[in-house]
């Protein structure tokens, strides 16, 4: 089984503060998740953040801190119910001093349909210092 | 007048009022008692009646300097020609070109004004625009995220129905290992 896509977030060096955002521009729904942060070895160290509708936005720190360290937004696309499929598309962004420097639909999941089922979504990202 | 001549004649116009502006602050700043301290009323208002005078002498002021400059147009004849255009086939007479860029200040306030007015309806419409989208949201039971991002979820009265239990669900979750393949905060079942 091949492993999965891990994207590779280029990151200028210097400080400012690192952010992950969860959002869902083209079609509203209501998301959720939770982030894990992993080590340059992929050992596990910890929840990084969690994101609910009314917090769509998890600080990280900086790029110090997190360099080459590995990421993973477990999330999930919350139904309503809705009578029929409704689209939806998960954006997942990187920013750096407020400012988007990478921005993904997440390829596990991020786009599709809900109609009266969760949706769930997997992106990995690493954290690397680069132009 | 051809459209050239016509061209000419506003950057002309354009050049000495500019021109007939900055002297004219340079003599107000050099007596502000007798042209810059306005009158004004008990109610902070400018008082026309007792401003009359200063504001007759800032025209006259401002009369004399656009005269200087544009006789400095026709060789410092204050009663001259100043040509218009490169070929000089056009030209308009040093005391109606002071006449016309003498109200270089009342010009370039009112340029100021409307670039000003514009900017903000601009200002007002992107405020507008921001206030209709987050009011279309409500409506639509949702709420809007700040972020610039159109970042939107349902609003607490209807929310999701699995989402008390997602929220539950991702705080009671262990770290799992960076390969997992599939999301656990949606609800299976």
């Amino acid at each position: 089984m091949a492993d999965p896509p891990i994207a590779i977030v280029h990151l200028p060096p210097g400080p400012g503060p690192v952010s992950v955002d969860l959002a869902s521009p083209q079609h509203p729904q209501t998301l959720a998740g939770v982030l894990w942060r992993y080590a340059e070895d992929k050992s596990p160290e910890g929840r990084a953040g969690e994101f609910t509708p009314g917090i769509m936005s998890v600080a990280i720190g900086s790029l110090a801190s997190n360099r080459n360290k590995f990421f993973l937004l477990e999330g999930a696309v919350l139904h309503h119910n809705d009578p029929a499929p409704t689209p939806y598309q998960v954006v997942v962004s990187i920013l750096r001093d407020g400012r988007a420097v990478h921005a993904e639909v997440p390829p596990e999941g991020g786009t599709g349909q809900i109609k009266d089922a969760d949706v769930p979504f997997v992106y990995r990202f690493q954290l690397q210092e680069g132009t | 007048m051809s459209i050239n001549d016509l061209s000419a004649f506003v950057a002309t116009l354009l050049a000495v009022s500019l021109a007939t502006e900055r002297l004219v602050v340079v003599a107000k700043t050099s007596f502000p008692t007798w042209l810059a301290d306005e009158k004004k009323t008990p109610a902070q208002e400018t008082d026309l009646i007792r401003d009359r005078w200063r504001r007759i002498r800032v025209q006259l002021v401002a009369l004399a300097a656009a005269w200087v400059t544009a006789a400095a147009l026709a060789n410092f004849d204050p009663t001259g020609e100043v040509p218009l255009g490169a070929d000089g086939s056009g030209s308009i007479p040093v005391p109606l070109l002071a006449l016309l860029s003498m109200g270089g200040s009342a010009l370039w306030t009112s340029i100021v004004g409307y670039a000003s007015a514009l900017k903000d309806i601009r200002t007002l419409e992107r405020a507008s625009g921001s206030l209709g989208f987050h009011a279309r949201a409500r409506e639509q039971g949702l709420t809007a995220v700040d972020a610039g991002t159109a970042a939107v979820a349902r609003g607490a009265s209807r929310a999701a129905p699995g989402l008390t239990a997602a929220i539950e669900r991702i705080g009671t979750l262990d770290q799992p290992p960076l390969q997992e393949p599939a999301s656990r905060v949606a609800r299976h079942g």
